[in-house]
Formats: structure tokens, C-alpha cells, sequence
């Protein structure tokens, strides 16, 4: 295969489409949609599912090396690229915890509020406190279909297809997640 | 605190920073530099007897693999190939009483028998046992207890198998062929097939199995100058190719090597794969007519690390299985 990052001849800013571009190669994705579009998906992802900023980027390349990596395995019938792309963390991260073990406490990365900011800040900071304090006290599986949906905007179909479960139980475990996060906010 | 809404669930959410930005480009820019400097990847292609067939109707992955251990009682594995066969012809041949091992010989001398599969608590009891490292998948869909196999061992086994080539003379005129002759040089030789001890691991979630069977690989000692691609071709004919085909897999085949895992017309597709940067099979189900949308056929990954031999199957999808296969270490 000769595939290429397209987005080192095409630059970053080429402009970002809203939908992946693919080049005349039947399987070879813009690499340059990839990277603009995917980025904020994959590490948003990631940081629903780790505490740890360094850990996010450091999980987040690694996302992006093995699909360059990988690029001759993926196969455009079978899934779309961002899919692939979010299987992808998705297994990384699993290797990450198994790893790691356990989860890191959040304490340290809670962002309290600082002296003097204006409310609305103070209340974005404590629900960002609130909500990392609460995600970790979910299930794993709770867990990545929240930082799937939430973090890295899947549907339920793309989620469906990262993780195996089917469509109608990705939205009744995202709707219980939900309300289970409700009662205890 | 805000009440949560919809809304809250979203406020994780931040752009990545500008400089890891610039890092993660500098690092893949730095692979493809290294990639370009390197020899290019090449698929490889399936082979060309397999590329193009499409088998329909039901799928039965327990059909396919019992086939496929059949055979591999039969090659040392490093390579696997597919051979679709016609149902039709393979029912004729149930329906003859034929016995496929008796093909070239009216005798096989059992020298070692597995026995019952003996249970181990972990797969590095399993491995201690064998004499061999287990490979484990690191990752399978969520959900799924990947530290909780249920994991069994099968002893090794050996048999010696004696041609006798008035009795494979018989066994053609019986199905019909009468354009194949048979090899009169092997009449009364012997080849001695050794399987060693395999692994089975065994996960299981939800009313769904996976299951993992790795080997090394099995061998076969055959006498000096055996005309394998010819004994194949008879028994390629046997399972209904016609004689043009069967004369062109059997010489496009490295019979030493090669395990043929013979594809019934009830498996949906079939196609070659990267496994490891080694070459695999993957049987992909069709769901039965009428079936449940959200139903898994299952699917069946055979591959060889050159050593050792792997069968994965389950009712996942074809694309988890083969991440799961990509993770064993």
C-alpha cells in the first residue's frame, strides 16, 4: 500500500471538513482530515478516561502511531475510519489500566477554583470536580461507552461498534449511566 | 454545582493543547520519514484458487473447524490455505461411508493417544505443563473478563499411516474418477504424524464463547520422494474439485507447509489475513436466514507464527477477533 500522511504536503490548515475525506485509493484515508478532525475526538476521549494530562497526550499518540502503523489492516467496508481510529484507543487504553492497575487518584488533578474568579467559572470548576470525582466509581464498561459518547461524540452506532455490545444496549447502559450520574450528583 | 444536564456531561471536553499538537505531528512525520525509507509493506494476496469464491448459506463454525483439525493432523503448519468445496460433493462423499483417513491407507496404527483434556487453573499452569509459553490476547471487547479463562490442555498424539494403493484404486472407481493414477511408488510406505500437546483457553460472557486453541505446530514424517503434490490431487478430486482445478491447487501448493482447510459451501466468506505480520485465514459466518439482526454468526482465525499454530473462534465479530488475534503475546 502506498499510503502517506497526505497532511505533511497539504498542511493542518487545509481546512477541516466536517466529514473524512478519502483520496482516490480505495481504502487510503486523508491523513490530513484525520488529523484535524480525529484529534479532538481521540484525546477528548481519553480525558474521560484518565486523570492525568501527560497520560492523555502520551495515550493519544499512541492511538495516532498505531493507526499509522496499522494502516494496511484497516478495511474501509468494515468500519469507518473514525470507528477504527476509536477502536483503537480504546484497546490502548484497556492496555493502559491493565497496566496501571488501578486508577491514579483524581484528587490531585481536581481543578479547584481559584480566589477571586468570576460564578460561572466557579461552577464550571466544580462540576468538572464533580463529575471526574463521580466517573471513576463507575463500572469500566459505564465508563468508556460515557468517554465515547461524551468525550470522543460517538453515536450509539459508532459506539456499538467499538465496543461489541449492540446498538439498543449502548443506549439503554448510556441512559442508566446517565441517570445513575444524576442521583448522585 | 450547577444540576447536572446534558450539558454537564460535556464539560470535560478541551482542545487539545497547540504544542502537543505540534509534537504528535513532529513524531508521525518522523515515521513516515522512517516508513518511506523502508522496503514497502506489501499485502500479501490470497491465494489466487480462494480470491474470488463466494460460498453462501448457513454458517457452521464447529463443521469448519472440526475440517480444519482433521487436517492439520495431516501438514506441518507454517502456511494456511483455503479450499472451497461443494457441499453437494462432500455430502456424497458422507454418503459413500468413505473415511478420509483411509484414503491412503486401510491401516492406521495409533501410536500415542491425547486421553480426556486435563483442566489447569491458569494458562501459565497450562504452559508449565506443556513446555511452551501460552500466548494471551491483552485486549478483548468490553465487558468480556479477560483474566478469567477457562483454560485445558489435550495431550499429544501420534499414528503411523501405511498406503495401500489398491485400496485407494478402489476408493476412486467407487466415486467415478477414473482419470487419476495412482502413485504405484508409495504402496506400503508409512508416514508417522505427530501432534503435540494443545492449549485450549476458553473465555466466556454473556451466553458467548471464545475460545483459543494454540499448538506447536504439528509434524509428519513422510518417506523421501513422496509425490506430494500428486497424493493431493487425488484427494482433492476425491472432495469433488474438478480435474483441471484440483491439477493447479495441487501444484500451486507447498504440501510441507501448507495446512488446506476445506471451505463447505455453508460458510459465508473466507479470506486471507495479517496476523502478527505473519499470514492467517479468517471464516467469517453469514447469519441465518430469518435470523435476529443483532444475531453473530462467528468467525474463525487460523494462523502460524512459523512454530506454533492458533485457531481463534467465537461469536464476536470477525474485526474483534482479529484485534484480539493482533494482541497475543
Amino acid at each position: 500500500m502506498s499510503g502517506s500522511f497526505v497532511y505533511l504536503d497539504m498542511g493542518l490548515d487545509a481546512g477541516a471538513t466536517g466529514r473524512m475525506m478519502w483520496r482516490s485509493s480505495a481504502t487510503e484515508p486523508d491523513w490530513n482530515a484525520v488529523f484535524t478532525e480525529q484529534l479532538p475526538r481521540v484525546y477528548n476521549y481519553f480525558c474521560y478516561r484518565l486523570d492525568n494530562e501527560a497520560d492523555i497526550q502520551e495515550l493519544t499518540s499512541r492511538t495516532f502511531e498505531k493507526a499509522w502503523r496499522a494502516r494496511h489492516r484497516y478495511r474501509r467496508e468494515l468500519a469507518g475510519f473514525a470507528t477504527w481510529l476509536l477502536r483503537i484507543a480504546h484497546n490502548v487504553v484497556i492496555d493502559h489500566l491493565r497496566l496501571a492497575r488501578e486508577y491514579a487518584p483524581l484528587e490531585e488533578l481536581e481543578e479547584r477554583p481559584a480566589e477571586g474568579v468570576p460564578e460561572a467559572e466557579h461552577e464550571r470548576a466544580s462540576d468538572v470536580a464533580r463529575l471526574r470525582d463521580l466517573i471513576p466509581t463507575l463500572p469500566m464498561r459505564e465508563q468508556a461507552l460515557l468517554a465515547l459518547k461524551y468525550g470522543a461524540g460517538a453515536n450509539n452506532r459508532e459506539i456499538a461498534s467499538v465496543t461489541g455490545l449492540s446498538e439498543s444496549n449502548v443506549g439503554t447502559i448510556l441512559h442508566r449511566t446517565v441517570q445513575l450520574l444524576r442521583d448522585r450528583w | 454545582m450547577s444540576a447536572m444536564d446534558e450539558q454537564t456531561l460535556y464539560c470535560l471536553r478541551r482542545p487539545p493543547p497547540e504544542d502537543f499538537k505540534r509534537t504528535l505531528r513532529a513524531s508521525l512525520l518522523q515515521q513516515k520519514a522512517q516508513a518511506a525509507a523502508g522496503p514497502p509493506r506489501l499485502m500479501r494476496l490470497a491465494a489466487a484458487i480462494v480470491a474470488c469464491l463466494a460460498l453462501a448459506g448457513a454458517f457452521a463454525v464447529p463443521s469448519v473447524r472440526a475440517a480444519a483439525t482433521a487436517f492439520l493432523d495431516m501438514f506441518r503448519v507454517v502456511h494456511f490455505a483455503a479450499l472451497p468445496v461443494d457441499s453437494g460433493s462432500l455430502q456424497q462423499l458422507r454418503d459413500s461411508g468413505l473415511d478420509l483417513r483411509g484414503l491412503l491407507s486401510d491401516h492406521v496404527q495409533v501410536l500415542e493417544k491425547a486421553g480426556p483434556p486435563t483442566s489447569y487453573p491458569t494458562p501459565a499452569a497450562a504452559g508449565a505443563a506443556t513446555g511452551f509459553h501460552v500466548d494471551l490476547p491483552s485486549w478483548m471487547p468490553v465487558g468480556w473478563n479477560i483474566e478469567a479463562p477457562a483454560v485445558s490442555v489435550s495431550g499429544p498424539t501420534s499414528a503411523r499411516i501405511t498406503a495401500n494403493t489398491a485400496r485407494l484404486a478402489q476408493i476412486l472407481a467407487s466415486l467415478n474418477i477414473n482419470d487419476v493414477a495412482v502413485p504405484q511408488g508409495i504402496d506400503g510406505r508409512s508416514a508417522t504424524v505427530r501432534t503435540s500437546s494443545a492449549v485450549t483457553v476458553t473465555w466466556r460472557h454473556e451466553g458467548q464463547t471464545v475460545q483459543l486453541v494454540q499448538s506447536p505446530s504439528p509434524q509428519v514424517d513422510f518417506p523421501a520422494g513422496t509425490d506430494l503434490p500428486a497424493l493431493a490431487e487425488i484427494g482433492l478430486r476425491i472432495m469433488g474439485l474438478s480435474r483441471n482445478d484440483a491439477y493447479r491447487f495441487a501444484q500451486s501448493i507447498d504440501w510441507r507447509s501448507t495446512l488446506v482447510v476445506p471451505i463447505p459451501a455453508n460458510v459465508a466468506s473466507f479470506r486471507q489475513v495479517s496476523v502478527q505480520g505473519g499470514s492467517g485465514l479468517l471464516l467469517e459466518g453469514a447469519r441465518p436466514a430469518g435470523g435476529r439482526r443483532q444475531g453473530k454468526a462467528g468467525a474463525v482465525v487460523l494462523w502460524s507464527d512459523g512454530s506454533r499454530v492458533f485457531a481463534l473462534s467465537g461469536s464476536l465479530s470477525s474485526e474483534q477477533l482479529l484485534e484480539m488475534a493482533q494482541t497475543l503475546q
